[in-house]
Formats: C-alpha cells, sequence, structure tokens
C-alpha cells in the first residue's frame, strides 16, 4: 500500500496511444517512444516526460515491469487491451475502469490507489444522482484511508480526483452528465460478465459453480459498473442471448453460470481460461 | 337477408327524443324504442342495477339511477333497455328524454302519461296545470313584491313562458316534485306498480350549471330523498357533467350516489359482449342459420377484445359499427362471412369509423405493413392483421383457421420480443399491450430495422449518400475552431456526374493547419472521370464505394501525395461480424452477414428516429450504441492494414487512421514545412501584428535592430491595453516575435521574419520582379495553407522586404542587411555541408558590415561564392553517385549467395557449435536479403549514403564470414574422418599414441575456438586446418604402427569369436591395405560378421526333430530355430555385431548367441557324427567366401577328417534343414 494518488497524467487518449504504439513492437527507450509517438502526431509525443504514463501503465500490469535499460513491452493483458484499442475505444475505457476497481477487493486487499478509486466512483454510485464534489471527494477517501489502512495524511488530491474523472467521464453511456453524477442506463455486455466472475471469485465460489444473483451482488456488479438495477437485467439478458451464461431460477433464488471469462487476468478469474 | 340489410342500416348512435318530440309524438317514440329494445343486450352490471332499481321503485324508495359514459358508450341504449325491463316489471315508464328545463320535463311526463293512460287524462291535467298555475304565481307574487308589477298581468306573462320552457327557478323543483307525486298516484290508481322517469343526456337539463338549476335540482333530489314513494328517476350524464356537477354541486352527486345506483359504464362492456349481441340480433331479427355465420366466431371474439379496451374502441358504438359492416358484406358481397382480417381491413379503410378516436390499431398496422418484411409475404401481412385484431393475443389454432399458421409461427420467431409478444392467449402486438409492453426502445428499432432490411442491392443505390451522410462527418467533425475541426462538410453535394463532392477546410493536425480538401464520393463503378473541384486544395481525397462482397479495400497516393484514392469495400462481409459490446446486435440482423453496407444502412435507419421524444434512458442506450456502431463501423472500413500498401505506417483504426494517415502524408510531401498558424485565434494576432509592424523603424522591421521602450508602449504596439502577460501573449508568436528583456518598466522585443519571408525575397530578387500569384503558389508548393500564405506575403510587405505594384511584387533596389546575412548564412551552411573548400571561396563568404561595404557589391561578392559553391557541390554530387554506383556494384555481386542455403554442418565434435554459427549466418541473409535486392533493382537516391554503406558493409561481412563457414564444414568434415580412423586403431605404439594426444588437442582447439570466439573466430579454421594437415600426414606414415595394430584387433575379435562359437582360432583375416586403413577395417568387420552369421546359422545342424516329441516339444524346437534364424541375420550386419570403433562385439548380441548356444546343447538329440567332425564342418562352412562353392574344395579344407559320403550326407541333411543349398549345375559342353 504505496499510495493513494490516481495519476491525472493518465487518460483514456494516451493509455490508448501508448497501447497502440506498444501492440506494434516493444521500444527500446522513453526517448524513443516520443519520437515514435511523434511521427504518429500522437499526444502522447507533445510531453515532455512520459515517465508518469509509463507508471500508470505498469501499475496496472499492462506494460512490463523490467528493468531500466530493457525495452518497454507489453504484458498478456496489455496486448489484449490493445487488440482491443485498435477497435473499441469505449470498451477499452470500460476495462480500464474495471481494472481500477478490482486491482483492490475488501477480501485481498491490493493497491491503494485502485481502493481510492472504486471508493470515489462507489461513493458516487451510492449517492446518485448528486454532484461532483471534489474537494469533499478528497476529504472522504483521506478520512476513509485512515480509518481502512491506518494510513494518515493519504497522497489524495484534486488531481487524484481529476485522474478518476478522467475515467469516468469517458464511460459510455455517461455517468456524468453537465457536472451531475448519474448511475448509467447500461453497460458492456463483457465488463458485467467480467465483474460476475470477479464476484463469483472473490466471495470464494468455486470453478464452474453458479453464482447466487442475490440483492448484494447485484448491488455489488452495479456498483462496479456505476450501472442501475434495470440496466443489470437488461445487460445480464444480453449475456443470456450471447450464450456467455445460463440464468437459473428456482425458490431459492436466480442464480448464473459463467460460460465465458473474457479478458483473462483483468479483474480476479476463478480459473484462467 | 332483409334482417341483415336491417342491422347494416341501424345507426350505432340511437337519437334521443326531446320532451316536445314525447309529448307530440308519442306512438312513433315508443315504436322506435321497442325496436332499439327487441335488440338491446343488456349488460350483467345493469342488469343487477335494473333489477335492485325496479324493487326500489316497487317499494317506494324514490330511488335515483344514474349512468355515467362518454359518447359511444350506449347511455341511450342502455336507458332504453331499462325502460323495456321496468316496463316489464309494470311500472310505467317515460322514455328516456332530454329536456332543457323542469317544466319541459313536467310536460314531457304529462304528454307521455296521457299518451299511456288516456282515461286518467284529467286528473292528470290538473295536476300538471297546478304546476304551471303554482309555479307562475310563486314567480308573480315575487314580482309584485319586488316590482309592482300587477299580479294578473304577471301571471299570464310568466306561464307562457315556463309552459315554453324559458323559466326555471327554486320554486319550480317544489312544485315539479308536487307535479311527480300526483303523477305516481294517478298511475298507481291505473294499476301499474310504480311509476320511472328517465331523463337521458342530463347536462341539457344541467345547461350551464348556474345558481337558479343547480338550486332547483338539489331541491328536487333531497326532496325526493325525503318521500317513500314508488317512483324512480334515471339520469344519465357523460364524465364532463359528472365532474362539472362534482366541481360545483358536489351534495347533489352524493344525494344521487346514496342510492347505489350509480355505475359507469365504461368499463362494463366485456369480450363477450359483441358475441352476445350478434346473438340477440339473431334471435331479434330472427335469422337465418346462414345469416347468421355471417361473422365468424373469431372475428366477434377479435371484436370484443377490441371494444372492451376504450383505447382502442368506442365501446359498443364500434361493436355495432363492426356489425353493421359484417352484416353489409353478407349482404352486398355475396355472402362473404366477416373474419378479423377483414374487420382489420375495415379500420384501415376508414370503413369502420369507431375506431377509438386515435386509430390506434390502423395506425399501427399500417406502420408495420409498410415494412418490407410484411410487403414481401401477403401471408405474414395477413398474419399480422389478424394478430393485430386480437389485442389480448390470437391463437395459433384461429391463424391455422385461416391458413395462415405457418406464418404465426414465423412471426412468433421472427418477431417476438420486440413487435409481438407471447400472451396466455396467443400472440399480440406489443404495442396493443398495456402493461408488459418491453421498455427497451433500442431493441424495437432494431427489430423494425429487420423488417425493413432488404438487400445489400437496396442499400447500393444510396451508399453514396449515405457515406456522405454519416462517414463523412465522423471522418472530419465539425470545426471548433481554425485549429480543431473541419468547414463545408455539409455543403459535399451531388454533382452532375453523380458524385457527391466538394471542399472542405479545417484541420486534422496541428502541424498542418488549414488544409483545403476536394472530397469526392462516387460509386467504385463509375465508369467515367467524374468533374471535381480541385481549385487550389492541398488534396484530392476520392472516396470510391464498392458494395460487390467480393471486393477488397485499398488505399493509393497519387500525384506525389497531392490526390489520394481510398476504395472501400463497404459491401464486403467482416470477418469478425460485430464484436464485443454490439456483439449482441448481430443478432437483430440475421441472416444478413454483417458488413460496412449493413451498419452504414442501420445506422442510417436509427438516425431517422427521432429520438429526441424517447425517455432519458432509451435516449442514453440509443447513443450509446450509435457510438459504438460508429467506431465499428470507422474500424471496419478504416483498419490500420488499408494503408500498408502506401508504405504509410498507421497504428490506429477508423478517424484516428485518417489522422495519422494525413499527418505522415503531409510530412513527407512537406518535409521542411512550419505552420506560421500555431494558435486558434491567429488572424487577430497577426493583424496585431502587422500593426505593430506598421509603427517601427523599418531596420527593426526586419529584426535588424531592437524595439526598445516602456512596456506599455510595447504593449501598445500591439494594441494590448495592458502589458501584464504581455511575455505570455508574445510566446503565442513564436519565432516571429523574441522577448529580449522584459524586466521593470522597460522591455526589448525583437520582431523577426519568418523563414518564408526571407525565401520569397529572394526569389523576387533574383527575379527582379514576380506575379503575386506566383509566389502564393510557390508557398503552397512548400506546404503553407492559402490562408498562410497570403499571410506570408503580406507580412513581408508589411516588414519592406517587398512591393506591391499592382499584380506584381517587386523588391527595394539593394537588398536589405537582413537578406544579405540570410543569404550568408545559406550559403556558408553549403559550404559547410562540402567540408573543405578553397582559400578563394571561402574569402568570399564574409559577413556585410554596411560601414565599409555597398550592399550591392555585398550581393555580388555573394553572388560569385554562389557560383563557386555550385560547381565544387557539382563535383560532390559526381563522386557520390560513382560511389552509390560502386556501393551498389559490390551488393549485387554477393546476391547469388544471398539466395543461397548455407550447407549443413557434419556429424563430428563440432557439430554444435557450427550449427549455431549457420543459425547465425541464415538469420542475417533473410535480414540483409530483401533491402540487397531492393537497392540492386531500384537504387534509390532518397536513401541515404550511411544507411548503403552500413548494408553494403555487412553483407561483406556476412559474406566472409559464410566462406569461413565453408571452410569450417571441410575441415569438420576431415577432424571427423581422422577422429573415427584413430578411434578404430589400437594404441600399442608411441607414434600412434602421440598422434592421439595432438589430435586430441586440436579437437579442443577447434571446440574453444567456435565455443569462446563465435562468428569473430571464424577466420582461426586457417591455422588449424594446417595443424589438421600435419596430423593426417603422421597418420599416413605411421604405416607399421598402423598394421601392427590391425593385427591386433583382428586377433582380439578371431579370438572372442572362436571362443564364442566354438570355432578353430584360424579364422580367415583380410589382410591389411596401409593406403586404405578405413578399408582395411570394413573388410576386416564383414568378415567376421559372416563368419559369425554362419556359425549361428549352423547351430541348428544338430536340432533334429524326433518323432516321439510332444506338440510342445515341438513349438520349443520351432521357435528355437527361429530364434537362431534371428540372431544369424542379425549377426551378419557388422553395424549390428560390433560397438564402435573398438570394434569389439556387442556385449547384449554375444549375450544373446551364448544362450543359444545352452540352448540348442539342451535340445541336442544324440548325434551319430562325431562332435568334433562335426565343429570342423562347421567351421569349414562360416569360412566359405560369398556364392556357390564347390563341394571338393570344402572336402579340402576338412583337411582329410570326413569321408566324401558322410560329407554328403551332411550337407544333404542341412540341406532339408534350410541351413544351406545344395546346388546341382549341369556344365554346358566343354565347360566341364
Amino acid at each position: 500500500m504505496t499510495t493513494f494518488h490516481v495519476r491525472h497524467d493518465f487518460s483514456p487518449i494516451v493509455a490508448r496511444e501508448a497501447l497502440l504504439l506498444l501492440r506494434i513492437a516493444p521500444v527500446p527507450s522513453e526517448r524513443d517512444f516520443i519520437a515514435l509517438a511523434r511521427s504518429h502526431d500522437f499526444e502522447l509525443g507533445r510531453r515532455q516526460s512520459l515517465a508518469k504514463v509509463f507508471a500508470s501503465l505498469r501499475d496496472l500490469g499492462l506494460i512490463n515491469r523490467g528493468g531500466r535499460d530493457e525495452p518497454l513491452a507489453l504484458t498478456t493483458l496489455g496486448q489484449q487491451l490493445a487488440n482491443l484499442a485498435l477497435r473499441d475505444e469505449l470498451l477499452l475505457t470500460e476495462l480500464i475502469h474495471l481494472r481500477y476497481c478490482w486491482l483492490w477487493t475488501p477480501e485481498n486487499g491490493g493497491e491503494g490507489f485502485a481502493w481510492a478509486y472504486q471508493t470515489v466512483a462507489g461513493l458516487l454510485w451510492d449517492e446518485a444522482p448528486t454532484p461532483i464534489d471534489t474537494d469533499r471527494l478528497v476529504a472522504t477517501i483521506i478520512a476513509g484511508a485512515e480509518e481502512q489502512f491506518a494510513f494518515k495524511g493519504a497522497s489524495f488530491s484534486p488531481s487524484s480526483v481529476l485522474g478518476i474523472m478522467h475515467w469516468l467521464r469517458a464511460l459510455s453511456p455517461a455517468c456524468i452528465i453537465a457536472g451531475t453524477f448519474r448511475q448509467r442506463p447500461a453497460c458492456a455486455p463483457e465488463a458485467l460478465l467480467i465483474t460476475l466472475e470477479a464476484i463469483a471469485t472473490v466471495s470464494g465460489a468455486p470453478t464452474g459453480t453458479a453464482l447466487r444473483l442475490d440483492a448484494a451482488t447485484r448491488s455489488r456488479a452495479c456498483r462496479a459498473l456505476l450501472i442501475d438495477g434495470d440496466a443489470f437485467d437488461d445487460t445480464l439478458a444480453q449475456l443470456e442471448e450471447l450464450g456467455s451464461l445460463m440464468r437459473r431460477t428456482s425458490d431459492g433464488g436466480e442464480t448464473v453460470l459463467l460460460l465465458d471469462a473474457p479478458f483473462s487476468g483483468l479483474a480476479p478469474q476463478r480459473n484462467q481460461r | 337477408m332483409s334482417s341483415l340489410l336491417a342491422i347494416a342500416t341501424k345507426a350505432p348512435i340511437i337519437p334521443t327524443f326531446s320532451a316536445r318530440a314525447l309529448r307530440d309524438t308519442s306512438a312513433d317514440v315508443r315504436d322506435s324504442y321497442t325496436w332499439h329494445a327487441s335488440t338491446y343486450v343488456e349488460q350483467p352490471a345493469l342488469a343487477e342495477l335494473r333489477q335492485s332499481f325496479v324493487e326500489a321503485v316497487t317499494q317506494a324508495k324514490t330511488p335515483k339511477a344514474c349512468l355515467i359514459a362518454p359518447f359511444g358508450y350506449g347511455k341511450t341504449a342502455s336507458a332504453i333497455g331499462l325502460w323495456n325491463a321496468c316496463a316489464q316489471a309494470n311500472l310505467l315508464v317515460v322514455p328516456p328524454i332530454s329536456c332543457g328545463s323542469f317544466t319541459e320535463l313536467a310536460g314531457a311526463i304529462y304528454g307521455w302519461l296521457a299518451f299511456a293512460l288516456p282515461d286518467s287524462a284529467p286528473p292528470l291535467t290538473e295536476a300538471h296545470d297546478k304546476f304551471l298555475v303554482s309555479s307562475a304565481e310563486s314567480l308573480a307574487r315575487h314580482d309584485e313584491r319586488t316590482f309592482g308589477i300587477p299580479f294578473d298581468q304577471a301571471v299570464t306573462a310568466i306561464r307562457d313562458k315556463l309552459e315554453r320552457g324559458y323559466l326555471d327557478f327554486d320554486d319550480v323543483s317544489i312544485n315539479l316534485l308536487a307535479f311527480l307525486e300526483q303523477a305516481t298516484a294517478v298511475v298507481q290508481q291505473a294499476g301499474y306498480n310504480g311509476l320511472v322517469v328517465m331523463i337521458d343526456e342530463f347536462q341539457q337539463l344541467l345547461g350551464n350549471a348556474n345558481k337558479g338549476v343547480l338550486l332547483a335540482l338539489r331541491q328536487l333530489i333531497w326532496s325526493l330523498r325525503v318521500r317513500k314513494l314508488p317512483f324512480g328517476l334515471v339520469l344519465t350524464m357523460d364524465p364532463d357533467t359528472e365532474r362539472t356537477l362534482s366541481d360545483r354541486a358536489g351534495d347533489i352527486l352524493h344525494r344521487i350516489k346514496d342510492d347505489g345506483f350509480y355505475l359507469d359504464i365504461r368499463h362494463i362492456y366485456d369480450h363477450a359482449f359483441p358475441a352476445r349481441l350478434w346473438q340477440q340480433y339473431a334471435t331479434a331479427l330472427d335469422l337465418s342459420p346462414d345469416e347468421q355465420h355471417a361473422i365468424d366466431h373469431p372475428a366477434l371474439e377479435a371484436l370484443g377484445q377490441l371494444c372492451e379496451r376504450d383505447d382502442l374502441s368506442n365501446g359498443p358504438r364500434t361493436v355495432i359499427n363492426v356489425l353493421q359492416r359484417a352484416a353489409e358484406r353478407w349482404a352486398m358481397e355475396g355472402q362473404a362471412v366477416y373474419t378479423p382480417i377483414n374487420l382489420i381491413d375495415d379500420l384501415l379503410t376508414g370503413t369502420i369509423r369507431f375506431d377509438g378516436d386515435r386509430g390506434v390499431v390502423p395506425s399501427l398496422v399500417a406502420e408495420l405493413l409498410n415494412f418490407p418484411y410484411f410487403q414481401r409475404s401477403g401471408e405474414r401481412a395477413g398474419t399480422l392483421k389478424l394478430i393485430a385484431a386480437f389485442p389480448r393475443g390470437c391463437p395459433e389454432q384461429v391463424a391455422e383457421q385461416y391458413g395462415l399458421g405457418q406464418a404465426w409461427r414465423e412471426l412468433n420467431d421472427d418477431l417476438r420480443g420486440e413487435i409481438v409478444t407471447e400472451t396466455d392467449e396467443g400472440l399480440a402486438l406489443i404495442e396493443l399491450q398495456r402493461v408488459g409492453r418491453p421498455a427497451n426502445r433500442l431493441n424495437i428499432l432494431l427489430r423494425r430495422y429487420w423488417m425493413q432490411i432488404t438487400d445489400q442491392q437496396l442499400f447500393a443505390e444510396e451508399a453514396v449518400r449515405v457515406f456522405r451522410d454519416i462517414v463523412l462527418p465522423l471522418l472530419f467533425p465539425n470545426k471548433v475552431h481554425d485549429l480543431n475541426g473541419w468547414s463545408g462538410v455539409d455543403e459535399i453535394d451531388l454533382t452532375a456526374d453523380n458524385t457527391y463532392a466538394g471542399i472542405i477546410e479545417g484541420t486534422a493536425s496541428t502541424a498542418f493547419p488549414l488544409r483545403r480538401v476536394a472530397i469526392s464520393v462516387r460509386s467504385a463503378d463509375l465508369t467515367d472521370e467524374p468533374i471535381e473541384p480541385f481549385d487550389d486544395v492541398d488534396l484530392q481525397l476520392v472516396f470510391a464505394l464498392d458494395v460487390r462482397p467480393e471486393a477488397a479495400s485499398s488505399v493509393t497516393i497519387e500525384a506525389n501525395g497531392a490526390r489520394v484514392v481510398v476504395a472501400l469495400a463497404v459491401g464486403r462481409v467482416a470477418e469478425q461480424g460485430l464484436y464485443g459490446s454490439i456483439g449482441w446486435i448481430a443478432h437483430y440482423l440475421s441472416p444478413h452477414p454483417i458488413s460496412p453496407a449493413v451498419v452504414l444502412s442501420l445506422l442510417r435507419y436509427l438516425g431517422r428516429e427521432h429520438l429526441d421524444n424517447l425517455p432519458e434512458r432509451d435516449f442514453a442506450r440509443i447513443e450509446d450504441t450509435l457510438a459504438r456502431l460508429r467506431e465499428w463501423l470507422l474500424a471496419e472500413l478504416f483498419p490500420a492494414a488499408l494503408f500498408g500498401s502506401t508504405s504509410i505506417t498507421v497504428v490506429s483504426a477508423g478517424a484516428g487512421a485518417i489522422k495519422e494517415f494525413f499527418f505522415q502524408l503531409f510530412t513527407r510531401r512537406w518535409p521542411s514545412y512550419h505552420a506560421l498558424v500555431r494558435f486558434p485565434t491567429w488572424a487577430a494576432m497577426l493583424k496585431d501584428y502587422q500593426q505593430a509592424l506598421g509603427r517601427v523603424a523599418p531596420l527593426a522591421k526586419i529584426g535588424q535592430e531592437p524595439v526598445t521602450n516602456g512596456k506599455i508602449q510595447i504593449a501598445e504596439l500591439f494594441e494590448q491595453k495592458r502589458h501584464a502577460g504581455f511575455d505570455s501573449y508574445a510566446r503565442q508568436y513564436g519565432s516571429l516575435l523574441q522577448l529580449e528583456t522584459w524586466q521593470g518598466n522597460d522591455g526589448a522585443i525583437r520582431l523577426l521574419p519568418h523563414p518564408a519571408e526571407i525565401r520569397i525575397a529572394e526569389q523576387v530578387r533574383s527575379q527582379g520582379v514576380c506575379e503575386e500569384q506566383v509566389i502564393y503558389a510557390g508557398l503552397r508548393q512548400e506546404g503553407f495553407a492559402a490562408a498562410e500564405a497570403a499571410q506570408i506575403i503580406s507580412l513581408a510587405i508589411a516588414r519592406g522586404l517587398l512591393k506591391r505594384d499592382g499584380a506584381q511584387i517587386t523588391v527595394p533596389t539593394a537588398p536589405t542587411a537582413l537578406e544579405l546575412e540570410t543569404r550568408l548564412q545559406a550559403l556558408s551552411q553549403r559550404a559547410q555541408r562540402l567540408g573543405r573548400i578553397p582559400e578563394h571561396v571561402s574569402t568570399l563568404l564574409i559577413a556585410f558590415n554596411p560601414g565599409v561595404e555597398h550592399a550591392a557589391a555585398a550581393a555580388w561578392r555573394l553572388d560569385q561564392a554562389e557560383r563557386q559553391l555550385s560547381k565544387l557541390e557539382d563535383q560532390a554530387a559526381a563522386a557520390m553517385k560513382a560511389h552509390r554506383e560502386s556501393l551498389r556494384h559490390q551488393i549485387m555481386q554477393h546476391l547469388p549467395q544471398l539466395e543461397q542455403e548455407l550447407p549443413a554442418p557434419p556429424a563430428g565434435t563440432l557439430i554444435h557449435q557450427l550449427t549455431a554459427v549457420r543459425k547465425e549466418l541464415a538469420q542475417k541473409r533473410g535480414k540483409l536479403k530483401d533491402p540487397a535486392n531492393t537497392f540492386v533493382a531500384n537504387p534509390d537516391p532518397a536513401l541515404p549514403l550511411s544507411t548503403i554503406e552500413s548494408l553494403a558493409s555487412q553483407i561483406e561481412t556476412w559474406a566472409s564470414q559464410t566462406r569461413y563457414y565453408a571452410n569450417w564444414i571441410t575441415f569438420a568434415k576431415d577432424l571427423a574422418e581422422l577422429h573415427e580412423a584413430l578411434g578404430r586403431t589400437e594404441a600399442g605404439s608411441s607414434g600412434l599414441e602421440l598422434l592421439h594426444r595432438q589430435f586430441d588437442q586440436l579437437n579442443r582447439q577447434a571446440r574453444s575456438v567456435q565455443a569462446e570466439i563465435g562468428m569473430k573466430g571464424l577466420a582461426e579454421v586457417d591455422r588449424l586446418r594446417a595443424t589438421l594437415t600435419d596430423l593426417n600426414r603422421q597418420f599416413d606414415n605411421l604405416i607399421d604402427d598402423r598394421r601392427a595394430a590391425y593385427e591386433r584387433t583382428a586377433a582380439r575379435i578371431s579370438d572372442t569369436v572362436a571362443r564364442l562359437l566354438d570355432l578353430p582360432v584360424t579364422l580367415p583375416i583380410p589382410a591389411y591395405q596401409p593406403v586404405n586403413d578405413a578399408q582395411s577395417y570394413r573388410m576386416l568387420r564383414h568378415s567376421i560378421a559372416t563368419t559369425v552369421s554362419r556359425a549361428v546359422a549352423l547351430l541348428a545342424v544338430g536340432l533334429v526333430e524326433s518323432q516321439q516329441a510332444s506338440a510342445q516339444e515341438k513349438r520349443n524346437l520351432g521357435s528355437l530355430r527361429k530364434r537362431i534364424r534371428d540372431v544369424s541375420a542379425m549377426s551378419r550386419n557388422p553395424d549390428k555385431l560390433f560397438v564402435e570403433p573398438s570394434l569389439s562385439m556387442k556385449p547384449d548380441l554375444v549375450e544373446r548367441i551364448r544362450k543359444l548356444r545352452d540352448q540348442v546343447d539342451a535340445h541336442k538329440q544324440p548325434d551319430t557324427t562325431p562332435s568334433k567332425t562335426r565343429s570342423r564342418l562347421v567351421a569349414a562352412l562360416s569360412d566359405l567366401p560369398s556364392g556357390p562353392t564347390n563341394i571338393s574344395s570344402l572336402l579340402d579344407k576338412m583337411n582329410g577328417t570326413i569321408s566324401r559320403d558322410d560329407l554328403l550326407n551332411d550337407l544333404l541333411q542341412l540341406h532339408e534343414n534350410g541351413l544351406l543349398r545344395l546346388i546341382v549345375d549341369l556344365p554346358e559342353p566343354g565347360d566341364a
């Protein structure tokens, strides 16, 4: 648990550009990377230093944590997301949002910045519709860090909130409209599938067993995806239609058997398929 | 037929008779109402009310009943039904009437009673007169008191008004009540159980509900409450009147409701009503059995389902309208049965007028029928109508009844969920459901799209326009400011040559602002070259759309980058289909293969929908999906690989790919261009700059001197009112404005020309005079945008570098100091690039000093310098060309070698090291081959010399290493041969032992060279080769040592074989050949192997099968013989017999032979032949050469130890056992 700061230098556009460039081949050094970015007229090429961008990519497990002299290269997860960046920018944003959310869980702990990210997003979801009050969010995180981790003076500032807002604002359908956070009326089916698998994993459900869709599970999924209950049901129906899961309803309630697990390594998974 | 016509002509609206009509034409009223009553179907709720009401009247409870419904819900019909029913209960009922006043009401009652009870006319007349008189007198007294009008006059006048219904006042109702009491008494006296009065359309009586009317009504109702009369009052009113009454006189309404006969009849019509009504018609009109089938049962059921819904029908009025239509159809169209489909058809054509006022069903069905899905199939269209007729659900059996079962199932499969829904009763249209309608509008839109999608061809006709409408705005988003977005996209219009064309202006990359791009969108099969507008544009961009599924997309750059043709295979099926978050949509497009054309078509369809009125949730979801579809479309149309053929590498897809492509294309086309427009407000800022130029001294204009002044004054030069922040402002000008000092109150700036200004000044100076248009075109060629080019000329003029003379541009007589300085810098750079230059040239390249030299003289000096430099540059260029050609030849020589595969290393101690070398050389070869071929075939002059030199050097190194590698291969082969020779030669002499050691040392050296030095040590092979040659020579010279070693080896192996097989020790040994050591050993191996093989085979000689042997014993013997044959065959192969290189027998084979011998011994039968003799025979046979042998020579070998007969016997036995073959050979004459 080192930092709670979510870097504001890392935004959807630079993340996408970095993934697209690294998708072609590893790049020997930062200088070469900047030159490459400039040759493609990328936003990244207009920056003096990309250290923070690379740090964020490493924190998210998208590029290797190699030594100083080793070339910058994508991890397996990074490669998957880079391929996605080429054709589905909106889903890429949603998946990086999920990546931030699932790098910390109450069950297994994890990265401080991920805790801060999901706490801010979750707080907004809890109170939706609610205006974005940066100062209040900062105060909540600092107080929460002390309560949760006995960590006084957590490194979290308005720029950290900005780092989170980059991603929340880029989600589609939008959850921030005219400065007000609202629960979303839809999400990508893959995002819900990943989320349900992650919930099943951290809650200890054995591989191949069904996940009970009780109120707590539904709420946790909606909170992670920032969607409302109807969106959950709609998307669940889509997944069923796509054959990605099987729904069963009995006296004991509704359960789902997940038949697909896309984007291996993005969020907790019971079985790396 | 006539009965049905009666139904057909029956008006759906029953008119209510007025009070006057009731009085004047009582019999007509009665007949009319009686006819209606005969076809009236009483609803259960009304029957209940009627029964209780009659009882209440009979029991003198003075009940008040009220029926509420809008127009068309059968209030009048219900009242007539009630009238008829009450009459059946021996009540005298005044039929439903509409009246405008209480007086009118009293007159109507009087009139009807007089008609119904002619014998009771006197008391009735008396009572009515009393009512009139009392009412008139009461009012006349009031007038007398208040206005002094004589009573008699007032009475006469008031009575007249009362009789004509012009007056109502509070006392009237009291008098009316008295009249009703008397009338009831008269009715009772006439033998009736009571009197009932029915006021239809009560709103007529209520009028504008003024105070007087309400007071009178209140008195009447309240008074009736306290009376105990066998009198009943029935009112009908519409909901508006009910509301008015409720608002203004709620107490009256409550008193009416108190009696419990208050009914809103809007909801009393159940779905069985039409069937019951039709049955009532059949009975009342005595329809024949055939006529009764004029409308079928499903149609009656469908009508019932419609009439119970006030949003889909006008209730009973619709029912009657439909039944009339059914009757008419039967009567007029040859007894055609009316079906639910006819019902919907009549709604669609408006034949049925009462469609619920809003026409929900016809408008929905009409909309759906417009979809090609229904237009393609009459069955589907019929089924749609059938389903529409049943809001509760159309069962499959009903569809089957009309031969539409298959279409019913198709609709169920294709449209369920979005257009139709499955209810308990069957299939129904979702839009007609009150509850359970899906909230998801997007899914409905997608399904509707699916219903209208036809084929690619349909889209192809509009592909170009749709591409213009949808794709172009995505590629070229609207202009935000000069450095962001595009203008003119919406002006790309259809041209006479059937393309969409126009010029857009905007910025894809801030490095190349304000580009003018001529866009043309056309069909790929357009044969004529279209006429496109390309006036003063930076780029012509053509999108050629090909809708054929087999087409392929491509990008072609033409006219040196000034024209790009993007051929787009919009009809090509997408390999991955719809993926990711929109993958689920594919389900809605099935079975159409997903292509950009289909998605374009879908986007077009969705774009036509009016989404603004949708709920926020649906709107957001649809917008999100649209965004994802657009992203998919662009990624599919413009994948990164599309640009591969242009040698421009892009890493994005979609709009990003286009941006990247433009950037790199422009960079390649205008490599030295640097934008003048660097900020969104450039136009205003450069205007300020030009104003500043106009306010400073000439030398300051060209940057030769700084502008020094107070900060305020400097800011004012640029029209800036405040100097705070001027430094930030100045930075936006980039190289045009330098802030030299900015401290305290003072500042100093320098206004510097753009490099392009200097260039055009030099151009004009060299030509003397120039057309402005020529200069402009030159700047455009360099990459400046149209606005930039104009601005640069303008700045150069403002600076004094150029002068405008009409349409021509000139320069000042002598060059400015700045021009001279710039020119000197350029020449110095050229000199620097040349390296060493002669002194006479370098002396010309000195700075201009206006104090000692005239500007014209300095210009002349620089002209001289330039001429010299040009000559030197030409020489350098020629030398460079020769050098490049030489490199090309050098590379070309190695091309054949680069095409060949490298030989594989031989087996031996160096194989691993040489394999690694070979792999590395192969990799290098792979990298060098293509660049070498490319360069040799097409020596690109733009390729930097350093690149060529590097390539040549690498190829040379590779070739050298390859040669050495070949030498290593030879060396390794020779080394392996010597290694093998030494390995088989048993040491036994000092010479051989020394050779062994020397060999081991050489072998180690060779391996260490490869292992430790690798590729760099390849040249070491020459040194090692010499040592190996020496060792081979030594080996050749050691003839005696080698022979001795050979013989030792032969003796050892002979001894081993003899002992093993019990053979004589004198086995034949081939002689040693000193010149061919290897061959000697090969022969030795072969000889020994033959001997062993034969000896083993002859082991079977002694195995004679006993006649008493059991089957098991016979099998064992057979098995043993087989094993002997196997081992014999194996032994015949030296490679299987010997262990290399020591030439000793393989232990496992030795062991097998030994075991065989033991087993043979165990099976051996008593042999009459002495064993010794047999052993000799075996030895002799073993020693025989290959091929046939004369028996006499064998006898000689036996050396008299066996007689001729015994030998022949033995041989014959061996022959019979298959161990040898005896051949009888008859010689040719003379050949014996």
